[in-house]
């Protein structure tokens, strides 16, 4: 059995959030929610500045606490080593939510995508309102459904029950890479099996001391850092007194 | 009077429930919830309620499983007030999951158990404890105190209480991401609160009880001179409890602990602190005031607020500061007011438990005492 | 430094993961490029269960018209709806790379705030406190509405007074936007460019190209940008995206820029220089490069013993220095650069002197694969034309003007042009056509030397101010597609003013945008990406791209294609009407496969782009690059590659006066002189005119001029700072809900908000806190935004995203429909105001505003 990971080389990472919109796109998130996401940090003084990016996503911890914590196993490992989720298992408690020191799990608060159930037209007559495009160009939920995640997820998860990043099971399971690595136009994301000693991850991870999140904490990330998002150059001094 | 208060009640859970269907239809985003602040209000009202009813199971263990036999006339009130809270409680967290769709998932507790979870534990222990409380109060009720069925019952209550109380001190102890809820050290606070709060309402209902039906029975008296004592020394012991959780949230280097420190400076921590503990532990001191029906009342209601304020301010430290990349598009410290829905299920759970305690009042003989 | 060259050139767009789908799908071309990187194993237990049931949608090619990259796409359709966006792996250009903005094409295409019926309005008085009130009204009444006030013009003989407005458009544009016009009579047709980055294209004066370059990221070893902020805004993110952080293992990356831009942070300097002296910098960077003697001698030349004689303040003998394929270096040394030390720059344009000499010497280091990356902020502001020279002459001076690692221009592309209208004009529109053009290109103050020629460039802007003032004359009838002028250009009252006083206007738009509730018809049109034929080009990596975009999606809109199902029914109508002459010459255009007239709009639509793109998709036709059997695997590939880039082809064969790379632009002189000429004047007049400080020989030579400035540093303390968000589709997306909802994707920036961008200190010094409310004056006009303190806020300017404060547009995009914006239009501060040379409307550099709490 696989056990798939990541592997994010920040140097190549520009910062672009095409990663956070992918999976906005391949998974239906509702409004406000993002699997992908971002860590950034401006750092310094005028003139010497710098923004950093890290592009974030949930880390398939190895010894995940929202699986151990999870009430019905609703969040569970599935053999390739995915932090997965089952929604009709799933009873609200968001124990995940408390357990998950990456804030990678979001709770679904309100009908996703309800912002599209409006049925008003800004110029009656003469535009569609949000329901009426999405019935038109029939639709499920938003124009843009994806149909895809309904495989081994639910393309667009109920009201009432968490949600998160799923490595893209659905891809993986049909042989696809997961949607971020797939979009990102940097080739930043690195996807792949650990247990196989000649995967990219494992010659990347070779190559680099890897960084993951919050490590102390026992979870045993498998989404890694490699490099730095600004590596520039300087010129070699002692500082002064 | 009594209609009225009846009325008033019936009032207040007839508003709770319409608020309860609209959770269970539309779901949680009627909350002021979101993925920060997450466990919220009607949280808080679970902890609080099912907290109070483990100091009241364990009151109500006093006479008849230590043998301290001269508690026997507060044990059926306590039994039957550990029962409301606990149904009250256990209601405001099943508000706090989602819609029916969300609460119909539950059968899955069954189905799917993760015995590595301590909120399934403390879901089951829970669910099991409800059900021996309100055994033990019909074998009270039936003057069974001492039968075999009595008192299985009211030894597997106050076992069941430690159990699910312990359960749910490691729902919090054992979430290593967030510091903020104290770790283990929650399990000796929350012991301390509970019994705290579970004495308050016992005192509260008592004395309101004996004000109500023209003051208390003499051979009582020495009693609830014992419990004023021991209600003082509760808020004494909850008192120190209380700064030595302030000393470590304060002193400690951990930034999780920030968010603690900012609900340290907020309005309804000094309602925990000063409503909560200081002011009624200062009542309590002063004799003449313990002595007194109204001066009694007023500390147990200021003790009941001010715990009601400790389970947000619990809730809310280990909240307000965003994990993870969830602080990216956020304010360092999240602000959170409760929406109407919230003090909506608050209501109801508050009504409810009134009116079963009214209930009980009026037609259960709580004073009863084993022949 | 790291100087490892992982990869060369080409490779870098191939190492790309491919979806199994599309192996299986499409691509027979790209055998190869799964190689490189990790792909999945095919899950052999439970994977075959599994493989089957992902949704079986196609991907058609297409092209984003996110901004003027135009990168190559392919849209993701299942059961006739548009699901996903990604880049052209067929193209060898962008490849499968897609910058973040293109996704949002899917949400400007299912808006439900797009219009799905031509409409009407029904109040008849225009401004910008009316409620038009539209009514919808069919494609028959519209046009036919138009058509008759055309008629109106030609019997009344006022052709003149019709004026066509292009924004952003197919390649199939000319049909409507020069065909249509010119077979009416009338000579206005203004397109955007100069709203754009014409001033950019100022480098035509020393190497002989009016047009956008490409940038050599693969093999370059320097990359000195110009505010330019290639991994965030216009032109070509996708690729460079790609090629970026390789790029920073091989070359050193500065970034000369006001504030910290996206791509600032992935260098490894920032040069905050104050807005408006890019000029005085380059310049030092210059005189460094020349008295250090490292100026690429292969390409520039050399002293004829080899002795370095630039010293600085000393004049240098011109016939010492024999210059191989440049041209004026030791003139443009004696006029300028000898004076021009990096401790004079300092003083000026706050850049420290040791950090100049550190950039220029690093950049000649690495030469000749260096770029000098010239975007649009030293070009784009009052008198930026000599800004963009002399950080353009950088390139010259190392040797990267057309090398390895350098600048390029675009490989070179052929569509098939339409056939001309001559045959088709009558005398009215022989006589109408003889007007002056309504925006005054030509008149002294307006040289606008697009390719040299005087008044040969669009003064877009300068619309506006000519209705106003009725100078040359009214605007009767205006038709406008795909722009919004009144929300893009600066000084937008003088546009809504404008637009109020054109007695007709037809508004072709996808959506009801600002411009549009001045339209008496508006009339939806479709998106070109997914709903009909059209083609756009696109060029990095070395090689062009032509892509082909389809009626992909089922289309739920009563819409046309502007440029080609448009013109085709205002030629019906016009022929209904009695002029037929329009009719006749669409007509002219056919199927090349078949010969077959075109009967209907849709016809005309399909067979005006096989037309166009016949040199690509006709064996019998092509003209260099990819070979196609015929239209059938052409619109199944969807994209044309060219050859490879010939590097060095243009040394000493620019386009210039002298065929040489010109430093002293005798280009520029000719054109200056011809233009003087015209009005019976001197240069020096000219320049006056055109209110430059150069004088004499100055006028010819890469130099700083002191920024011109609106508002007085005592009223308005700050300067202000415009730039493009990450995720503008250029004006377009802000009703995207991403575009909201992801704001904070550029650094600095606030979710859902619309932030000026503070330094701390003087956040601090005004008492501003971030999420405060502020209102920012010009001496033209105030907008109120949220305040955000921001490190890479250069002190004493306020930086702030161009997109928002749309008061149209949609129900996202505006706070209230028709009303009140979200968020603020830094058009309605930004003062009108020109780089005269180039036409360009100034977008920086000159805007002083004050900053107040509100």
């Amino acid at each position: 059995m696989p056990n798939y990971a990541m592997v994010i080389d920040l140097q190549l990472c520009t910062g672009c959030g095409g990663c956070i919109i992918g999976c906005k796109n391949e998974n239906n998130l509702p409004e406000g929610v993002r699997w992908s996401n971002k860590i950034t940090e401006t750092l310094g003084r005028f003139p010497h500045v710098r923004y950093h990016y890290r592009p974030t996503l949930c880390n398939h911890c190895e010894n995940a606490p929202c699986v151990r914590g999870c009430p019905t196993r609703a969040l569970y490992k599935t053999k390739d080593g995915i932090t997965a989720h089952d929604p009709d298992k799933c009873i609200g408690c968001r124990y995940c939510m408390v357990n998950c020191p990456y804030g990678a799990v979001n709770y679904t608060w309100n009908k996703p995508h309800q912002e599209w159930e409006d049925n008003t037209e800004i110029i009656p007559g003469c535009t569609y309102s949000p329901r009426g495009l999405v019935n038109a160009v029939d639709a499920k939920g938003w124009p843009i459904f994806n149909p895809d995640p309904d495989v081994n997820y639910k393309a667009i998860r109920p009201t009432g029950v968490i949600e998160k990043c799923h490595f893209c099971l659905h891809r993986v399971e049909a042989g696809d890479l997961p949607y971020c690595v797939e979009v990102c136009p940097s080739n930043a994301r690195v996807f792949g099996d650990l247990d196989d000693p000649n995967s990219k991850v494992n010659e990347l991870l070779g190559m680099f001391r890897a960084e993951q999140l919050r490590p102390e904490l026992g979870t045993r990330p498998k989404v890694f850092y490699i490099r730095e998002f600004c590596p520039c150059a300087y010129e070699p001094g002692k500082g002064m007194i | 009077m009594s209609k009225l208060w009846f009325g008033l009640l019936g009032l207040g859970v007839l508003v709770g429930l319409f608020t309860a269907l609209t959770v269970m239809s539309k779901g949680l985003g009627v909350y002021n919830a979101n993925d920060i602040t997450f466990w919220v209000l009607p949280m808080a009202g679970y902890l609080f309620f099912a907290l109070t009813a483990a100091g009241l199971t364990f009151l109500s263990s006093l006479p008849s499983v230590f043998g301290m036999k001269q508690y026997y006339p507060i044990a059926k009130r306590a039994s039957l007030l550990a029962g409301a809270t606990l149904l009250v409680g256990v209601m405001c967290k099943g508000l706090d999951l989602g819609p029916l769709s969300t609460l119909l998932n539950t059968i899955n507790l069954a189905l799917s158990p993760n015995f590595m979870s301590p909120i399934w534990w403390m879901a089951v222990l829970y669910g099991i404890y409800i059900t021996v409380v309100i055994i033990k109060f019909y074998f009270i009720h039936k003057n069974k105190w001492h039968s075999i069925g009595g008192k299985t019952s009211g030894l597997l209550a106050l076992l069941l209480m430690f159990m699910s109380y312990t359960a749910l001190s490691i729902v919090f102890g054992t979430a290593d991401a967030r510091p903020a809820f104290f770790g283990h050290f929650t399990a000796v606070y929350f012991a301390v609160t509970a019994l705290t709060s579970g004495m308050a309402v016992l005192v509260l209902a008592s004395h309101f009880h004996f004000a109500l039906t023209g003051g208390m029975p003499k051979e009582q008296k020495p009693i609830f001179d014992n419990v004023s004592k021991m209600f003082l020394g509760l808020l004494g012991a909850a008192l120190f409890i209380f700064i030595l959780r302030a000393v470590i949230g304060h002193t400690s280097l951990q930034e999780a602990f920030d968010g603690f420190r900012h609900i340290a400076g907020s309005g309804i921590y000094n309602i925990e602190m000063w409503l909560g503990l200081i002011i009624p532990f200062v009542m309590m001191i002063i004799p003449s005031v313990r002595n007194s029906r109204a001066g009694i009342i007023l500390a147990s209601s200021f003790v009941l607020v001010g715990m009601f304020f400790g389970r947000l301010v619990m809730l809310l430290s280990a909240q307000v500061k965003p994990v993870g990349n969830l602080a990216e598009t956020r304010p360092e410290f999240v602000s959170y007011f409760p929406s109407m829905h919230e003090f909506g299920i608050i209501l109801l759970a508050l009504s409810l438990s009134l009116l079963i305690y009214s209930i009980g009042v009026k037609y259960l003989r709580l004073e009863a005492t084993p022949e | 430094m790291k100087k490892l060259q992982i990869e060369k050139g080409e490779g870098i767009s191939k190492t790309k993961l491919t979806r199994r789908t599309f192996v299986k799908g499409t691509a027979v071309a790209c055998a190869g490029m799964a190689m490189g990187g990790p792909v999945l194993r095919a899950l052999s237990t439970k994977g075959t269960a599994q493989a089957g049931n992902l949704s079986q949608g196609e991907w058609v090619s297409s092209f984003c018209t996110g901004c003027t990259a135009w990168c190559t796409k392919q849209i993701y359709v299942v059961n006739g709806r548009a699901v996903k966006i990604r880049g052209n792996p067929n193209s060898k250009s962008n490849g499968i790379n897609s910058c973040p903005r293109a996704h949002l094409a899917l949400q400007q295409c299912y808006d439900p705030d797009r219009l799905k019926t031509p409409m009407k309005r029904t109040n008849p008085r225009k401004g910008r406190n009316e409620d038009p009130g539209f009514v919808p009204i069919s494609w028959d009444e519209a046009v036919g509405m138009l058509a008759d006030r055309i008629i109106e013009l030609r019997r009344d003989n006022e052709v003149h007074k019709f004026m066509v407005m292009r924004g952003r458009y197919t390649a199939l544009n000319a049909l409507l936007y020069d065909r249509v016009p010119k077979i009416i009579g009338s000579p206005n047709n203004i397109s955007h460019s100069s709203i754009c980055a014409e001033a950019e294209k100022m480098r035509y004066f020393q190497e002989g190209q009016w047009a956008y370059m490409q940038y050599d990221i693969p093999k370059t070893r320097y990359v000195l940008l110009w505010g330019a902020d290639p991994l965030v805004a216009n032109r070509g993110a996708s690729s460079y995206l790609n090629s970026w952080g390789h790029a920073l293992d091989n070359a050193r990356i500065a970034s000369v820029e006001p504030r910290l831009s996206g791509t600032g942070s992935k260098c490894d300097e920032w040069l905050p220089v104050k807005p408006g002296y890019d000029g005085a910098l380059a310049t030092a960077m210059a005189h460094t490069i020349l008295t250090e003697g490292m100026w690429y001698k292969p390409f520039v030349g050399d002293f004829i013993d080899e002795v370095n004689r630039f010293e600085p303040g000393k004049t240098v003998n011109e016939h010492m220095f024999l210059e191989r394929h440049t041209h004026g270096l030791v003139k443009w040394w004696n006029i300028v650069l000898k004076d021009a030390t990096p401790e004079w720059a300092e003083t000026i344009c706050g850049v420290p002197a040791q950090q100049i000499r550190r950039v220029a010497l690093g950049f000649a280091a690495a030469a000749p694969n260096c770029i000098s990356w010239v975007g649009g902020g030293p070009a784009m502001q009052p008198r930026g034309s000599y800004g963009c020279l002399a950080a353009n002459a950088l390139s010259g001076l190392v040797g990267g003007c057309d090398n390895e690692g350098g600048v390029l221009t675009y490989n070179s592309r052929s569509y098939k042009g339409y056939p001309s209208p001559g045959d088709f004009q009558d005398d009215i529109a022989k006589q109408g056509l003889k007007y002056e053009k309504i925006d005054q290109r030509g008149r002294l103050e307006w040289p606008n030397l697009a390719r040299g020629g005087s008044g040969a460039g669009v003064n877009t802007n300068n619309v506006a101010d000519a209705i106003n003032s009725e100078d040359p004359y009214h605007i009767k009838v205006a038709v406008g597609f795909f722009n919004n002028f009144n929300f893009s250009c600066p000084g937008t009252k003088r546009w809504d003013q404008a637009m109020s006083k054109v007695d007709f206007f037809a508004h072709l738009t996808t959506h009801a945008s600002e411009m549009s509730f001045y339209a008496d018809v508006v009339l939806p049109v479709k998106n070109c990406m997914f709903e009909q034929w059209a083609s756009l080009d696109h060029c990095s990596n070395g090689h062009r791209s032509v892509s082909l975009s389809q009626p992909a999606i089922k289309s739920v809109w009563d819409a046309k294609a502007m440029e080609t199902e448009f013109s085709w029914i205002l030629a019906e109508k016009l022929a209904e009407r009695g002029f037929d002459n329009l009719h006749r010459y669409l007509k002219t255009i056919v199927d090349p496969e078949t010969g077959r007239t075109p009967t209907t709009a849709e016809e005309f639509d399909l067979y005006a782009c096989k037309h166009l793109m016949q040199h690509f998709w006709d064996p019998a036709a092509t003209k260099g690059g990819d070979k196609f059997s015929g239209w059938e695997e052409f619109k199944k590939i969807g994209v044309w590659n060219s050859d490879p880039y010939n590097y060095r082809a243009r040394w000493s064969n620019m386009g210039t006066a002298t065929g040489k790379f010109e430093f002293y632009s005798q280009t520029l002189k000719d054109s200056l002189e011809n233009h003087a000429q015209k009005h019976g004047v001197s240069v020096d007049r000219v320049m006056e005119a055109c209110n430059y400080e150069a004088r004499g020989e100055l006028a010819f030579v890469p130099h700083h001029e002191e920024p011109y400035e609106w508002g007085s540093t005592q009223e308005y303390p700050f300067k202000f700072v415009d730039y493009k968000a990450r995720l503008n589709r250029e004006g377009r997306s802000a009703n995207c809900p991403w575009y909201m909802e992801l704001k904070d994707l550029d650094p600095g920036d606030l979710a859902y908000d619309d932030v000026a961008k503070l330094n701390p200190v003087d956040g601090e010094r005004l008492g501003i806190k971030t999420g405060d409310k502020v209102r920012l004056t010009s001496p033209i006009g105030s907008i109120t935004c949220t305040a955000a303190l921001w490190e890479g806020t250069q002190p004493g300017t306020v930086a702030k995203a161009f997109g928002q404060g749309h008061w149209a547009y949609g129900r996202w995009a505006a706070k209230v429909f028709g009303k009140e914006p979200r968020g603020a239009n830094n058009n309605d501060i930004i003062p009108t105001d020109n780089d005269r040379l180039s036409g360009s409307t100034a977008f920086y550099g000159h805007i002083r505003i004050k900053v107040e709490k509100v």
